[in-house]
Order: C-alpha cells, then sequence, then structure tokens
C-alpha cells in the first residue's frame, strides 16, 4: 500500500492540520443551542403559528 | 504579510487546499453577509410562487419558514463540521463517505446544482429587464428576443470578472449587494401593505382537497430548497474559525432569508398571479418602483451567481486533470455551461423548475443523511485530515478502489424512498408522504442503510479508518 506524494504546499497544510491545535473547532454547546433554537424550536413554532 | 506569504494564501484561496487557521479570518458579521448575499436571489420569488399554488400567504409563510430552517439545519450538520475545523470545501467534506474516487457522485451534483441555480438566476434577470424595458416602452412588443442572451452573456461576463481574485470578489459584491434584502423587504412591506385585503382572502391556484398535504407539501419545498446551499456552504464556512462564528451566520444568515424574501413570491403569485417583482412593482407603484425591483433583481442575483461560481469552481479543483488548471480557465469551466443554458434553452429551463428543484431533494436529501450518520454516529467526529487528500492506494478514504458501497447503497435507497414517497415531477404522493415530507425519510432512510452497511461490511473490513 502507498501513500500518493502530495504537492509540497499542500503536504505542509495537511501536516499542520494533524495536529488538533491548528484545526478550527467544531459546534460548542452555545452553536448547538443556536441550532436547535433555530434549526428545531423554531420551525415547531411556526408551524403551530401558521396550522 | 509577506508577498510570498500572501501569494500562498492566494493560491490556496483558489484551490481546495485545507486553509489554515491563521487564514480563516471571517467574523460572524462577515460570513453572515456572504451567506445572506449567496442565499437571498430571486429564485426565492420563484420558490414562492410555487409554495403559492397550494398554500394561502400566512400559512405559506409558516410552511416555508419552517421547511427552510429545518433544511439549513440538515445542511449545518452535514457539511459544516468537517469544512469548518479543516477549512475545506463541500466536496472535501464528503470523501470520508464516498471515498477517495467516489467523492465524484456528490462533485457531480454540485456541478449540475450550481449550473442549475445560477441559469434559473440569469436566466430571471434577463426576463425581468426585457419586459422592464417593454413596459416603459424602450422594446416594443414581441422585440428584443437578443436582449435575454445578451443579458445573460453580460452576467456570466461580470461574474467571471468579481471572481478573478478568488474569495476576495465574493467578500467584496458581498459588502455591496447585500443591501438588496433590505430592498427585498421594503417590496414586501409595498404589497403587503398595499394589498392586504387581496391577499387575505386570495385562494391558491392548485391546492389539494387535503390541506394537511397542502402544508407539508410547502414544508417539503422549503426543506429542498434550503438543501441545495449544500454545495456552497461548504467553500464559505471555511472562512470561519470555528463553529461558534459560524452556527448564528448560516441558520440566521443563510437559511432566514430564504422564506422571507420568498414572501414576495408567495404574496405575488396569490395577489397578481406573477411572481416577478419588477413586473408587480411596477402594477403597484408604476415604472419608479419597477425600475428600483429590477436593480433588486439584478444585485440578488449578481450576488448568487459569485459565490456559486466560486464554489463550483473550487469544487472543480478536486479533479486531479484541473488542479493546476489556472484560475481564469478554471471559471470558464464553471460559467460557460450557464451561458449555453442561458442562450439556447431559456424558456424550457425556466418552465421546468419544480423537476429541478425535486431532483435537489433528491440529491442532497440522502447525501446529508449519510453525512450526518458517519460524523456523528460512526465515526464520533473522528477525520483523517490527510486522508482527505491522499487518493493513494494506502490512503485512509480509498476503501474498494476508491469507492464506498455503503455510501452507494445510502444513495440508492434514499433515492428510492423520495421516488416511493413523492413523484418529482407529477407531485403524486404516497402515505406518509403528508405527515413526514419526502425529504426527511429520505435523509433518515439512507442514513441507517449506509450504517448498516458500514457496521456489517467495511467497518469489518478494516477499511475507511473507523
Amino acid at each position: 500500500m502507498t501513500r500518493k506524494e502530495l504537492h509540497p504546499e499542500l503536504e505542509r497544510r495537511v501536516a499542520l492540520l494533524e495536529k488538533p491545535e491548528n484545526q478550527g473547532e467544531d459546534y460548542d454547546a452555545t452553536a448547538w443551542a443556536i441550532l436547535i433554537g433555530l434549526g428545531v424550536v423554531l420551525p415547531i413554532i411556526a408551524l403551530w403559528l401558521g396550522r | 504579510m509577506s508577498n510570498v506569504t500572501e501569494a500562498v494564501l492566494i493560491e490556496a484561496d483558489k484551490s481546495a487546499w485545507p486553509l489554515l487557521k491563521s487564514e480563516r479570518t471571517w467574523g460572524g458579521w462577515k460570513l453572515g453577509i456572504s451567506l445572506a448575499t449567496a442565499a437571498a436571489a430571486t429564485w426565492c420569488y420563484i420558490i414562492g410562487e410555487y409554495v403559492g399554488y397550494y398554500l394561502g400567504f400566512k400559512q405559506g409563510f409558516a410552511a416555508l419558514f419552517a421547511g427552510s430552517m429545518i433544511g439549513m439545519l440538515i445542511v449545518a450538520l452535514a457539511a459544516v463540521p468537517v469544512a469548518m475545523r479543516f477549512g475545506v470545501d463541500s466536496i472535501a467534506s464528503s470523501k470520508p463517505q464516498f471515498g477517495s474516487r467516489g467523492w465524484i457522485i456528490p462533485a457531480a451534483m454540485q456541478f449540475v446544482s450550481i449550473v442549475g441555480w445560477n441559469s434559473l438566476l440569469l436566466i430571471f434577470f434577463a426576463k425581468s429587464t426585457t419586459q422592464f424595458l417593454r413596459a416603459v416602452g424602450v422594446l416594443g412588443e414581441g422585440s428584443g428576443g437578443f436582449l435575454v442572451s445578451a443579458t445573460v452573456l453580460l452576467a456570466s461576463a461580470l461574474v467571471f470578472v468579481f471572481l478573478l481574485k478568488g474569495s476576495a470578489g465574493v467578500d467584496r459584491v458581498s459588502k455591496i449587494l447585500v443591501a438588496h434584502v433590505f430592498v427585498g423587504m421594503w417590496m414586501l412591506y409595498i404589497l403587503v401593505s398595499q394589498r392586504w385585503g387581496d391577499l387575505s382572502t386570495a385562494v391558491p391556484a392548485y391546492a389539494a382537497t387535503d390541506p394537511l398535504w397542502n402544508y407539508t407539501t410547502g414544508v417539503e419545498i422549503g426543506i429542498v430548497s434550503l438543501l441545495s446551499w449544500w454545495p456552497y456552504i461548504g467553500a464559505m464556512v471555511r472562512m470561519a474559525p470555528n463553529g461558534r462564528t459560524a452556527a448564528l451566520p448560516i441558520m440566521a444568515g443563510m437559511g432566514a432569508p430564504v422564506p422571507i424574501l420568498s414572501a414576495i413570491g408567495i404574496a405575488g403569485i396569490l395577489v397578481l398571479q406573477v411572481s416577478d417583482p419588477s413586473e408587480w412593482m411596477r402594477t403597484v407603484g408604476g415604472p419608479v418602483y419597477g425600475a428600483i425591483a429590477l436593480l433588486f433583481v439584478a444585485a440578488a442575483n449578481l450576488g448568487t451567481a459569485v459565490a456559486g461560481v466560486y464554489s463550483s469552481s473550487i469544487g472543480l479543483r478536486h479533479f486531479p486533470a484541473l488542479q493546476n488548471l489556472n484560475w481564469p480557465t478554471l471559471l470558464l469551466i464553471s460559467i460557460v455551461p450557464v451561458g449555453i443554458v442561458g442562450l439556447l434553452i431559456p424558456d424550457l429551463f425556466f418552465a421546468n423548475f419544480g423537476t429541478f428543484l425535486a431532483f435537489i431533494g433528491l440529491g442532497f436529501a440522502p447525501l446529508c443523511g449519510i453525512q450526518i450518520a458517519d460524523y456523528y454516529l460512526l465515526r464520533g467526529r473522528r477525520i483523517d485530515v490527510r486522508g482527505l487528500f491522499d487518493g493513494g492506494t494506502g490512503g485512509t478514504y480509498v476503501y474498494w478502489g476508491g469507492f464506498n458501497p455503503a455510501s452507494i447503497i445510502g444513495m440508492v435507497t434514499g433515492v428510492g424512498t423520495y421516488l416511493y414517497l413523492l413523484n418529482p415531477i407529477t407531485y403524486v404522493s404516497r402515505t406518509p408522504y403528508e405527515f413526514v415530507t419526502a425529504s426527511l425519510p429520505s435523509a433518515v432512510v439512507a442514513g441507517i442503510a449506509f450504517a448498516l452497511v458500514t457496521l456489517v461490511v467495511v467497518k469489518p473490513a478494516g477499511k475507511g479508518g473507523y
């Protein structure tokens, strides 16, 4: 099995991103509250108001 | 910033390479404005028009709003987490599920979807321009057919010029064109305030006898419309550094403007039997209002087309043959099909918008279901960033020949579920469509099928980095 050789700049980027501290952050508790509030609770309210 | 660093950043911005944390500088406002500019286009009027065929204003708005926010949530859970963590676009985010070659499936869907939406936008703008010029006497009745083609070509050329500098073009255009969202609110206010009596009593033209079916169809149209943001969203959220920065702009900036502006289409089709605001604004307020609406249509469509062509071009970079192609040529590959559709089959394409919407639901609902099941349930959010770019035989996401059978089976079962519940051409449905829509079960069934095949076949075979 062989790994593909990446473009040097792409290799540099991937190597950096393999370290968790260089990655972006996933949704945190505040983000989840926003997602659930606007993506679940608000649609339920809208459907109830429009029924 | 040194010239060398800046050159590398510009190169990364025009490639499918992952962006580093230091390069992802968009804050919440900037991301929200860009997402709003991408989402709020004249497709909203056509989306609203379709809802207005089945529902009155209040019910139509409620159903469309609910469906849109649900659709936005699905996309936010599917493509965004990987895009945000590793600074990659939507296509790269699908590689863990579809494989180091199987990503061609979502890439083809992305390309067709974005070409379709952009064709619709530019044809809409061209038709609005022609009708307006006829109405104010610049063109005679029956003349000006050439103007549709000429306007499509001009708009395509503008998009090309805006994007020559990569995502900076998206940002620059967004800053100017976001104003059109507020002009849209004003147009809705004009129609609602002047014609509320007609609006509140208007009867939708094609409403079914079952009120629940009509309501569910309004929700379904909202969901599938917002699922079509899947191709766009990765290339834009990868500019933001974390989930907290992105969550509100995604839901409020990209999700909410669509149903709000679609209310213009619902109101227009119910009261004046036409959803194009440049036509009904002239009816309601005369040629000056018509001209303002036309400017709005131009601004809205241009902003969205810029974002769409950028996302499409970044997606094309994943094809090995296009990885080293110069940026202007790549842009042309994304734009030329739009110009061809606008020149050759504008009316045919415009008349089949409903079928196009259904295609979106058919394809993107199962895709999102698969991504959500994989990222949250099967992988526990663990992604091998090297595997996203390593297509060699030792790559994490090579599976069998680059394809993951679990995703193919997931897609087939998801599409089959959708087709069983709702015929995308005739809109004839089967129970339990009226209770659950077609796209939500399609996403769920696809996710379950994907998970089962993964647990029974893929994981025991030691494939996919589980």
